[in-house]
């Protein structure tokens, strides 16, 4: 997704903008000038100088397009976009079920469904999956003691 | 000579050799996936050297810290999926390289510039070891402040033709790094309330999603799916790799001076040491139009100084029990355990076992040639592989490396949340590589900041008063404002 240069800065200063004031509420040191929000204000004023540079560039050297935004080239390939929407999908699930669930039965889900949609055949898939599984499952939990979450079905090494 | 010879004897042992390979495969395959570290590998050895000689012991750890982090450029040149921070600071010449068929030069290259940079780190590590450590500890905060701060300047310098989109990409990192507890004060800042985020935000997630799930992203998207096929691929024979460093021979020892340099620095590590050597090469390169298109000279000055600088980390270490970087934190525990107590007196009462950990580096630091020679035969397997293929299983590596950090799920949402944006940032021409640097370095520079600004009470004037410090303070800023001057005085010439 191709965003205007002109756009993109404008979000930087706002982002910085609103931190600021956030971070004016942040107390200091007793006598000094300098406390917990001295530093982030020293990146966010930096931050919105470089945005309002952004800006400024940007509508010098393409005023048309500086605050455009542009359909990304796979927009029209509607597989592809929905592998990679499965990808952000399984990631979110790992965060949100990983515990409950466990890392097993999610690592192999995750690779089935994400082979069988790459157009690989359910046995090639199945077999694969289960094999990834086991290897990842005993390199991280058997070999190098992480204690991934078991969940719903007990850890196999 | 007598303790010279006595050491050659315990490091022929074949419990010592045997221990060194494994430890060298270990390392190798943990500095390759992405998610796990050099300090993984050495932190989960000290349990096996508990079993082991001295000297088995600390040359399992030397061996596995110097392969993990040569491992770490291989999923980089290969996936575009740096294994280490340092290994991201030319992550894109080595991929660019990569899809040009030349796999075989980047990887014989990264193992040759690390065994050269390791090796030349290690002839200083032994004949100046005392003298250098009493420099490194003339370091204070100040010094350490505008170090760090020209190791970020460095970044954005290599990471692009662009410089506002790399500052800005630096600045982004930096301010995710000032999330969670205040250095100085406990005060939580942008947590939210949430008790994941009051230690801050892990820079090994934030590596994870930021290079490998938005590298998965675009390749399930289309982009870069396609495999180098057998006929792009060119072998490369070991004499076209020597070639290769010989023809940057200067990157390659500036590189390794400067990598021992900062290794030596406690605290400063191999991270930044490859920024700044990649940056410096930028600097004083003939073709820097061709960097991050397969340029070989950030490659050649970053691996040299990556190993270069672990060899240095041992300086302060042997000499005043003080870490030169987190691999030796846990390697002084090992020697204290081991009965080789770090110090001064280590040159003396334990001369023999000193020499034989000497050697031990060296040995170490020469066998990255022959496992480099096996990650170009590996990497002959995943390349003929379709791209697509292997992003299932590197989805999971990166979860759970993501999660293995702190055994937290929050590790998988910050992967993700930094991945998704690391994508977009992507997409839109701004580099990465800074922002990296300034997720790992931010808290440094700001802890270095405000240490600095308490012992002066506030005086601004004070990060300059020291030699060192007004030196390296003032570098710093002409490299900040020279970018400025020139377009004043362009425009004035106009």
């Amino acid at each position: 997704m191709r965003i205007g240069d002109g756009l993109i800065g404008l979000l930087f200063c706002i982002f910085a903008a609103g931190v600021l004031l956030h971070v004016r509420s942040f107390p200091t040191l007793p006598g000094q000038f300098y406390g917990p929000g001295f530093f982030p204000a020293i990146v966010l004023v930096a931050l919105l100088l470089c945005g309002l540079a952004l800006i400024a560039r940007s509508v010098r050297q393409s005023p048309e397009g500086s605050f455009a935004v542009s359909a990304p080239a796979w927009s029209g390939a509607g597989r592809k976009s929905i592998g990679a929407a499965m990808v952000v999908v399984f990631a979110l699930l790992f965060y949100l079920a990983g515990d409950w669930i466990g890392f097993v039965p999610l690592t192999f889900g995750s690779l089935l469904i994400l082979y069988l949609w790459l157009g690989r055949g359910i046995v090639w898939s199945i077999g694969l999956s289960i094999s990834l599984t086991l290897l990842i499952e005993g390199l991280f939990r058997g070999l190098l003691r992480v204690p991934l979450p078991e969940g719903l079905v007990p850890a196999l090494w | 000579m007598d303790a010279l010879l006595a050491a050659v004897g315990l490091v022929c042992d074949p419990a010592t050799l045997i221990s060194l390979t494994l430890a060298c495969l270990f390392g190798f395959i943990l500095g390759a996936l992405p998610g796990l570290t050099a300090t993984m590998a050495v932190a989960l050895l000290v349990p096996i050297t508990f079993f082991l000689s001295p000297i088995a012991a600390i040359a399992s750890i030397v061996a596995a810290a110097a392969t993990a982090i040569f491992a770490g450029d291989v999923p980089g040149a290969l996936l575009r999926m740096p294994g280490t921070p340092a290994s991201a600071a030319y992550v894109d010449d080595a991929f660019a390289l990569t899809r040009q068929g030349k796999v075989g030069l980047v990887l014989g290259l990264n193992a040759l510039c690390s065994a050269i940079g390791g090796v030349i780190g290690t002839v200083v590590l032994v004949l100046f070891a005392p003298v250098l450590a009493n420099f490194a500890l003339k370091f204070s905060t100040f010094e350490f402040f505008w170090l760090a701060c020209l190791g970020l300047t460095c970044s954005v310098f290599i990471s692009t033709e662009d410089p506002l989109k790399g500052t800005i990409s630096l600045l982004l990192g930096i301010f995710i790094a000032t999330v969670g507890m205040d250095y100085t004060t406990g005060y939580p800042r942008f947590t939210f309330e949430n008790p994941n985020l009051y230690e801050g935000i892990s820079f090994i997630p934030a590596l994870i999603g930021m290079f490998a799930l938005s590298e998965i992203i675009r390749t399930m998207l289309g982009s870069n799916s396609q495999t180098v096929d057998q006929a792009t691929r060119k072998r490369v024979g070991f004499s076209a790799v020597l070639q290769a460093c010989k023809e940057h021979w200067r990157h390659v020892l500036r590189g390794s001076a400067l990598g021992t340099s900062i290794g030596i620095l406690p605290g400063a590590g191999a991270d930044i040491a490859s920024w700044i050597s990649s940056g410096v090469a930028r600097r004083f390169s003939r073709h820097p139009d061709t960097w991050g298109k397969g340029n070989l000279e950030g490659i050649v000055a970053g691996s040299s100084a990556n190993n270069a600088a672990l060899s240095g980390a041992w300086v302060p270490a042997l000499v005043f029990a003080i870490p030169g970087d987190t691999i030796t934190a846990i390697a002084i525990g090992v020697l204290y355990l081991k009965g080789m107590n770090p110090g001064p007196t280590i040159f003396v009462e334990n001369a023999d076992l000193l020499y034989a950990v000497f050697i031990c580096f060296f040995l170490a630091n020469l066998l990255l040639l022959p496992i480099g020679l096996i990650a170009i035969r590996f990497s002959g397997f995943i390349l003929s592989m379709r791209r697509e293929f292997l992003m299932p299983p590197l989805l999971v590596l990166a979860a759970i490396g993501a999660f293995a950090i702190d055994n937290t799920v929050f590790g998988i949402l910050v992967m993700l949340v930094l991945g998704v944006l690391a994508y977009i940032l992507e997409e839109n021409q701004f580099p990465l590589a800074p922002m990296v640097l300034g997720i790992v370095l931010g808290r440094l520079v700001e802890q270095h900041l405000m240490q600095s600004l308490i012992s002066t009470q506030g005086s601004v004037i004070g990060l300059f008063e020291r030699p060192m410090a007004g030196v390296l303070g003032a570098i710093t800023l002409a490299v900040w404002l020279f970018p400025a001057a020139r377009w004043a005085w362009r425009k004035v010439r106009a």
